[in-house]
């Protein structure tokens, strides 16, 4: 009697073990079945849009629906679902694309969609000015987070394929790192204010007479060769002159630790191996980093002023822009998706403006918006008709062979609030300028 | 939560009105009424394989301290230890002192090698046939053989 | 004693079974993917005349108990239907042979099974049948392979045919377990020596043979012997050794686990996504096919699992979800488990049915989770066949004898003579 019930119950608790691993089975088939399709080769994804509705990405997309470039100036920030481009949109979200459901099977006609902030007439218009140059421009509305232009040339067409492409096709250029040049200038700005706070900041004064010598002997020559004579921060600035810089980082008020403070509030990486990633709706974007060894040092200054081992990315420097422009020292985080449609039309993941911790005191942020404001004037005949806080570099790439040409900055207006960085790269003299992008993009975003 | 919800039930309905939906819920359900139904017809059996073995064992029970204890099976071990299916808790009850068993139409009550032995109807026997109305002895304990009428 | 009237009508199973199966056949109609309908029609002419056969069959002979039968042909038809249908409606001639000898299997085991003491009295021809069909093993199959090809025809898997005999080796009766021999000092029921003995040569074996799917099976039906035996010796000393023996258990998998070939291992620890192509093309392309099944199926034959290796045996269970639907497939995997719990329903009335019961119980459940959980990659891919729904005539059969085994324990008979055990005065 107890013997045979002990049987039984031995019985019921291989079943109920049965039972309960069926159960955890059914539930991860239903969770998990969306990834079977995709990963099965056979999914109907659907399409990227604009935000005005253009197509940016088709999975069956031919010549004939489609114009032969449509999607070039896309190509690898959209992307597509190969396996070619895994740091792209469509890759990366490729489940928000199915048009799947576990009751309803594969959809043919299905109405997933992702609705990006992308606007495609002006990313059209800012990859055609570009001509034969290469470079990159990434823009955002500094106010919601919406990245309203992300070009990276070359590019890569992906109606016409994978073959013979150019070196840095596959990559979009604003998520990965370069030596600013002097647009570094901005967060050694942004570094004193923090530590010497604005009145001090504006007592200094150096001297400019187009070379100086720091207390190691090494020498920091200007790109002007007589020099800028005295000059203050702001007007540094808008020289964008070297020496000054130098002296201002070699400053006994000036505390390198206090330097590496700001930075790493930041985002830089300072003397690490690695810098931090982030992401954009699943894009994966590099950040800052830098070595600051020595204040008195060659590199460390250089480092503060735009070469040395310092390297930041473009959409990096788009970001700041925002909490600069904003007054609070919180930046907007950027984001490309608007909102997404599942598979019968219902909109689901819209896009929430969301910001950043404190990255520098709302002080520095206005002192800083005032310097890049006044730079900006220096603009208005090459970027006639806005109100424009500037910064423009040169980096000098390849031992000094190539140079890159930068162009950081934001409008100071509500009715058109982008924040934006040029890159032209192997900038030459007859070439097309920052300006000249800058001035395409802003007037197609208008 | 609730729009998840309804739209669970919506693509739900939707699957079941095609033609295959229809087709497989009519199976689906013809199979689960056919498990239903076997399975009650398991009760059946169950109801009439239980009247059965009453009639085999011939409505024996064992009568212990004023408990009637029903021979449920076809061998009851009767002793101190835990698993025993008559527990006796006198000391002098061996850990498996008997075991009462049905076999080949004959219920009978056979010593485990106890140290006190067992006692049936006054008799120290190793194995016994048992009949109505035996008394066994069991160290101190004592069990009684008890034919319940049938209703 | 008054005589009852016992009978029970099973009119109202027979017409609703052959409901269900004139329903499936009907969905093959529809949604079917077939080019002649003559295929159908044979299917479904074979499929009613053989439910008539059976009903027939049962009516001739006397049992007490029919609901595992009248199951058995619900869930035998259905099979032969799901496996008609695969990639395109046809008759499956050998899986439906199969079929019937797995119910015909099924009665004679029941006849064997009914008398309790009489299983018990032949422990010795079990041990005996076992150690020939070990032999077989070692010298007929050899270390790669675990089948015996006989003239082309058809093949069988001699380490299925260990499960049955186990099973009943493994069973035991409470009177039995009282039977002590003392030696060197130890009391100790012979029985159990020796079935601890056989347990580890057997599972020694089908590490040898690389039947790792085997493995936990046996184990299982080896620890439910364990747990029914624990109960009766004397002292203290079992319930230790339980726990050392349990320890040193996990220990030996640990170890063996860690020092297997490199072919064992391939096969433990795989991301079957990372290596879509390679090592996880058969369970990735059965996770996508239940996916795509969705609730009701792509329809019979829609399918395109019937491409993938061991789509019949190991990976079936993705099958029968792709072209009938997830509904279906855990539908027949209720029906074993219906069948399972009649087990609990109708309580066997002495020890030795009931422990084997427990033993019938534990061969079936654990081949299927390691068959379905498997081939979902809920953990490492083994395979093994699931009771009476994979093709596999062995294992068919195999699962027939142990139905009719669990068939009898519900209706255990105690007055037939009994071979040859003595009662000891």
């Amino acid at each position: 009697m107890r013997n045979l019930k002990r049987n039984s119950r031995v019985i019921t608790m291989i079943l109920s073990v049965f039972i309960i691993g069926m159960v955890v089975l059914i539930v991860k088939i239903y969770k998990e079945s969306s990834f079977y399709i995709v990963n099965s080769g056979e999914a109907y994804l659907g399409y990227v849009y604009d935000r005005k509705g253009d197509v940016l990405f088709d999975q069956n997309a031919t010549p004939e629906k489609y114009d032969v470039n449509h999607f070039i100036d896309v190509g690898n920030i959209i992307g597509d679902e190969s396996p070619n481009m895994t740091n792209t949109l469509v890759y990366a979200n490729k489940e928000l694309l199915n048009n799947y459901s576990f009751l309803k099977g594969a959809v043919n006609n299905g109405k997933s969609a992702i609705y990006t902030t992308l606007n495609h007439e002006a990313n059209k218009a800012v990859y055609n000015a570009f001509g034969y140059k290469n470079g990159t421009v990434i823009a955002y509305n500094y106010l919601t987070g919406e990245i309203l232009v992300c070009v990276s040339k070359p590019s890569v067409n992906p109606m016409v394929g994978y073959e013979n492409l150019e070196e840095g096709s596959l990559l979009c250029k604003a998520f990965y790192k370069y030596v600013p040049g002097s647009t570094q200038k901005i967060a050694t700005v942004i570094a004193a204010l923090e530590n010497l706070g604005v009145d001090k900041l504006y007592n200094k004064s150096y001297n400019c007479s187009g070379e100086y010598y720091n207390l190691n002997n090494q020498s920091i020559k200007c790109h002007k060769i007589d020099g800028h004579g005295v000059q203050n921060i702001s007007q540094a600035f808008a020289n964008s002159c070297n020496p000054f810089f130098a002296q201002l980082v070699a400053d006994v008020d000036l505390p390198l630790d206090g330097i590496i403070n700001s930075y790493t509030k930041m985002g830089y990486a300072v003397n690490k191996k690695e810098s931090k990633k982030n992401k954009i709706n699943g894009i994966i974007y590099n950040t800052a980093s830098t070595n600051l060894k020595d204040k008195n040092d060659f590199d460390t200054q250089w480092g503060c002023i735009g070469q040395g081992d310092t390297e930041v990315s473009p959409c990096q420097l788009m970001i700041w822009q925002s909490a600069i422009v904003n007054e609070t020292g919180i930046s907007t985080n950027p984001q490309l998706i608007s909102y997404v449609t599942d598979v019968d039309g219902n909109k689901i993941e819209k896009l929430q403006t969301n910001y950043s911790e404190l990255l520098f005191s709302s002080s520095t942020a206005i002192e800083t918006k005032k310097i890049m404001l006044e730079n900006g004037l220096n603009y208005t005949y090459s970027i006639p008709g806005y109100s424009l806080g500037i910064k423009s570099g040169t980096a000098e790439i390849k031992d000094g062979k190539e140079t890159n040409s930068f162009l950081v900055g934001f409008n100071n207006d509500p009715n058109l609030p982008v924040a934006f960085c040029v890159v032209i790269e192997n900038k030459l003299e007859t070439d097309i300028t920052t300006e000249y992008l800058t001035n395409i993009l802003l007037s197609s975003l208008k | 939560m609730e729009n998840e919800y309804m739209q669970l039930m919506n693509d739900l309905i939707n699957q079941l009105t095609t033609e295959n939906g229809i087709a497989c819920m009519l199976a689906v359900a013809f199979v689960d009424l056919c498990l239903l139904i076997i399975i009650l017809k398991a009760y059946k059996e169950k109801r009439i394989n239980d009247v059965r073995w009453l009639h085999e064992i011939r409505n024996y029970n064992i009568e212990y301290e004023e408990n009637l204890i029903p021979l449920d099976a076809a061998e009851i071990l009767i002793g101190r230890h835990f698993a025993a299916d008559i527990k006796l808790h006198d000391a002098s009850v061996s850990r498996y002192h008997a075991i009462i068993t049905f076999f080949n139409g004959v219920i009978s009550i056979k010593d485990l090698n106890s140290k006190s032995g067992i006692y049936v109807n006054g008799r120290k026997v190793k194995y016994e046939i048992l009949r109505g109305n035996d008394e066994i002895k069991i160290g101190n304990e004592k069990l009684i053989v008890r034919r319940k009428r049938q209703v | 004693m008054s005589s009852r009237n016992t009978s029970i009508s099973y009119f109202s199973v027979k017409s609703i079974i052959l409901l269900c199966h004139i329903c499936l056949l009907g969905v093959v109609f529809f949604n079917g993917k077939y080019e002649n309908i003559t295929s159908v029609l044979i299917l479904s002419v074979i499929v009613i005349a053989t439910d008539l056969g059976y009903f027939l069959l049962l009516n001739m002979i006397s049992q007490k108990t029919y609901t595992l039968d009248y199951l058995m042909i619900l869930l035998l038809n259905i099979t032969v239907i799901y496996h008609s249908c695969f990639g395109g409606v046809n008759f499956a001639t050998k899986h439906y042979i199969i079929t019937i000898i797995a119910f015909l299997a099924c009665q004679f085991s029941y006849k064997f099974a009914q008398n309790p003491y009489k299983l018990e009295a032949l422990k010795k021809f079990y041990y005996l049948a076992m150690v020939l069909i070990i032999l077989s093993i070692i010298f007929l199959t050899g270390s790669r392979g675990i089948w015996i090809d006989i003239k082309g025809l058809f093949t069988i898997q001699p380490s299925e045919l260990l499960k049955p005999f186990f099973v009943l080796v493994c069973a035991t009766s409470i009177y039995f377990q009282q039977e002590k021999i003392t030696l060197f000092g130890f009391r100790f029921v012979p029985d159990n020596v020796i079935l601890f003995l056989f347990a580890i040569i057997i599972l020694g074996l089908q590490w040898w043979s690389r039947d790792l799917g085997s493995i936990p099976t046996f184990f299982t039906v080896a620890f439910c012997a364990l747990i029914s035996r624990i109960a009766y010796p004397k002292g203290k000393l079992p319930k230790n050794l339980l726990v050392t023996a349990l320890i040193l258990i996990l220990i030996l998998a640990f170890i063996a686990i860690m020092m297997a070939p490199a072919y064992v291992k391939d096969r433990l620890f795989v991301d079957i996504w990372g290596d879509m192509y390679g090592n996880g093309y058969q369970q990735t392309r059965a996770l996508i096919a239940i996916a795509e099944g969705g609730l009701f199926g792509k329809g019979p034959g829609h399918g395109f699992l019937h491409n993938v290796a061991a789509y019949q045996t190991d990976i079936i269970f993705s099958t029968i979800a792709e072209e009938w639907g997830l509904v279906s497939v855990i539908l027949v995997i209720s029906i074993i488990l219906i069948m399972l719990t009649t087990a609990l329903i109708n309580n066997p009335k002495c020890y030795y049915h009931s422990t084997l019961a427990a033993g019938v119980v534990a061969v079936f459940v654990v081949q299927m989770s390691l068959n379905i959980f498997g081939s979902c990659n809920l953990i490492p891919f083994t395979g093994v066949t699931i009771p009476f729904i994979s093709e596999g005539g062995t294992s068919m059969l195999t699962s027939g004898i142990l139905l009719g085994f669990l068939k009898a324990t519900q209706t255990p008979v105690f007055k037939d003579k009994p071979l040859n055990r003595k009662v000891k005065k």
